[in-house]
């Protein structure tokens, strides 16, 4: 390669590296300052206390278990339901596809202020609004409209030829499932849980709508000590949500792939 | 795919799931903002549709909220691409930038936009650095980057997050259809320039035409970004729903469903385009 194109590589390496990291790395050192003011450009300084904050004060620490509590259960309700539709839509028809493929884009696309609006009447005529359950109800949408998308992609791909030898060989419906299928589905089950996770974990407007200011998450918390000036513990709120959001990524790192996959 | 005719349960199992899992719920949704527009159920008083069509703080929203989706959007394509593009390689310089660039694409988006209002903002770390280095004497010297008029903050923290979504498209299409293509091409004579012209970047912008189209719809529908990061007037067209449905009169709560609509009615356009692409690409 010419010397040229590859100090035009090396300078864009470097850029993209600040560009990714550089906003990662601000919130890292803002949530360990406090007092930190304009026009200081470092710290003077250090302080772990809004991090203990997070787990010691009630009003914080309520956020965070409600965030977690969101995540892992419409994760894991998703999954187990996108899991058969994805595949009874992916063996269907073409037209059925695309039916099953238009209404799970509408989930994911509708502009979470104008379906949470649309869902405040249900969800209070169910005497859910402001519960965690009735905001529960309502991320399970968007959620399961990218995991339908996820199973649809995964099975279209799908080869039947294993379930159909183990059908011939008489396995009853129930061993398919247990023996051939979830085994091979270990890998996109857990790409789903994962992207689950984090759609729940990140919704903001929703909450807001359904919940109805009741129930405060970590995106809410985040938004309220923004408002009140609060960047040291906007910072570490907001670590908080990257933190797990990142883990989930190193550990599935095929998740973004499929799901990009898909979309393609 | 199945080479049998197809079955009534084949069709029917698929087509009830959808329909009570998402159907269902988007159907309850939307139905209620119709008739809310309309002022058939809620508080709303009727007349609000020409109300809020003729309503100039509505339409200054709309543009606010297209601009920051349509120039998000191309940005992130662009430099989707360019990232793509440059480390397309296999070597380690490669790997490790790709697996640099991807790491903002799980960040939910509250996150970043604090990043970004922490670094852009006129207090922020950007302009602390242009004081220590004398360019600047007070914070209202640093050039307005958040809740500036146009939305540059926004745009950023859009491009900060999406790239990582259109860069992974790419570089999937690159390995799966790239390589044979330029071979062939080469093979035939043609000249570096003209592989990537004629062959590689419309087969990129061909394959990642339907992920555009969602990063679009995203950004579009985003409260939380303008939220932190865009000006106050006029207000991302979230917000402004948002601020209409807060509102006391029940004027004002018709005028909110009436703007839901407007943008779901964007929304499901969007979702139309997209499959269609899907199906074409």
């Amino acid at each position: 390669m010419m010397p040229r194109a590859s100090l035009i590589r090396s300078l864009s390496f470097v850029a993209l590296l600040l560009f990714a990291t550089a906003p990662l790395l601000l919130l890292i050192v803002t949530s360990l300052a406090r007092g930190w003011f304009y026009p200081a450009a470092v710290p003077e300084t250090i302080d772990t206390g809004a991090w203990r904050e997070l787990f010691t004060d009630p009003a914080r620490r309520d956020a965070l278990v409600n965030s977690l509590t969101l995540a892992v259960c419409t994760a894991i309700t998703a999954t187990m339901l996108a899991l058969p539709l994805g595949r009874s839509a992916a063996f269907s028809t073409r037209g059925v596809r695309r039916a099953v493929a238009l209404l799970a884009f509408a989930a994911v696309a509708l502009p979470p202020v104008a379906l949470g609006i649309g869902l405040q009447l249900t969800v209070l005529t169910l005497g859910l609004g402001g519960t965690l359950f009735g905001v529960f109800l309502a991320h399970l949408i968007p959620t399961l409209g990218y995991l339908t998308l996820v199973f649809l992609g995964v099975f279209t791909r799908w080869d039947r030829r294993l379930e159909e030898s183990a059908a011939t060989l008489g396995a009853s419906e129930g061993a398919r499932w247990r023996r051939v299928l979830l085994p091979l589905l270990r890998r996109p089950i857990a790409d789903a849980l994962a992207l689950g996770f984090l759609v729940s974990w990140a919704q903001v407007a929703l909450t807001l709508l359904v919940g109805g200011g009741a129930v405060r998450t970590l995106p809410l918390d985040v938004l309220a000590m923004l408002q009140a000036g609060q960047d040291q513990r906007a910072a570490v709120g907001a670590l908080a949500l990257a933190i797990p959001a990142l883990l989930v990524l190193a550990a599935t790192r095929s998740a973004a792939r499929n799901t990009a996959a898909v979309s393609a | 795919m199945n080479s049998t005719t197809p079955s009534l349960r084949t069709r029917a199992v698929p087509l009830l799931m959808a329909g009570v899992l998402l159907g269902v719920p988007i159907v309850a949704g939307v139905g209620y903002l119709v008739a809310g527009a309309f002022g058939i159920v809620g508080n709303a008083t009727p007349g609000g549709v020409s109300r809020a069509l003729s309503d100039g703080a509505v339409w200054r929203s709309a543009a606010l909220s297209l601009w920051i989706a349509v120039i998000g959007t191309l940005l992130a394509t662009v430099g989707a691409l360019a990232v793509a593009l440059l480390f397309a390689g296999n070597r380690s310089l490669d790997r490790v930038a790709q697996r640099v660039a991807v790491l903002p694409l799980p960040i939910p988006t509250v996150a970043a936009a604090v990043a970004v209002l922490l670094l852009l903002s006129q207090s922020g770390w950007l302009s602390r650095v242009a004081t220590r280095l004398q360019l600047i004497s007070v914070p209202a010297d640093f050039p307005e980057l958040v809740y500036d008029p146009y939305a540059i903050g926004v745009i950023a923290a859009v491009v900060w997050k999406e790239l990582p979504f259109l860069l992974l498209v790419a570089a999937s299409l690159l390995s799966l259809r790239g390589g044979a293509l330029t071979e062939a091409a080469r093979t035939l004579g043609a000249t570096r320039a003209q592989v990537l012209r004629r062959i590689t970047l419309p087969m990129l912008l061909r394959g990642m035409s339907p992920s555009i189209v969602a990063v679009f719809v995203f950004v579009l529908g985003s409260l939380e970004l303008p939220l932190v990061l865009a000006p106050s007037s006029p207000l991302a067209l979230p917000l402004l729903i948002q601020e209409r449905r807060q509102a006391l009169d029940a004027a004002s709560h018709g005028e909110a469903y009436v703007i839901a609509v407007l943008a779901t009615l964007l929304a499901l356009i969007a979702a139309a385009v997209h499959e269609w692409l899907r199906d074409d690409a």
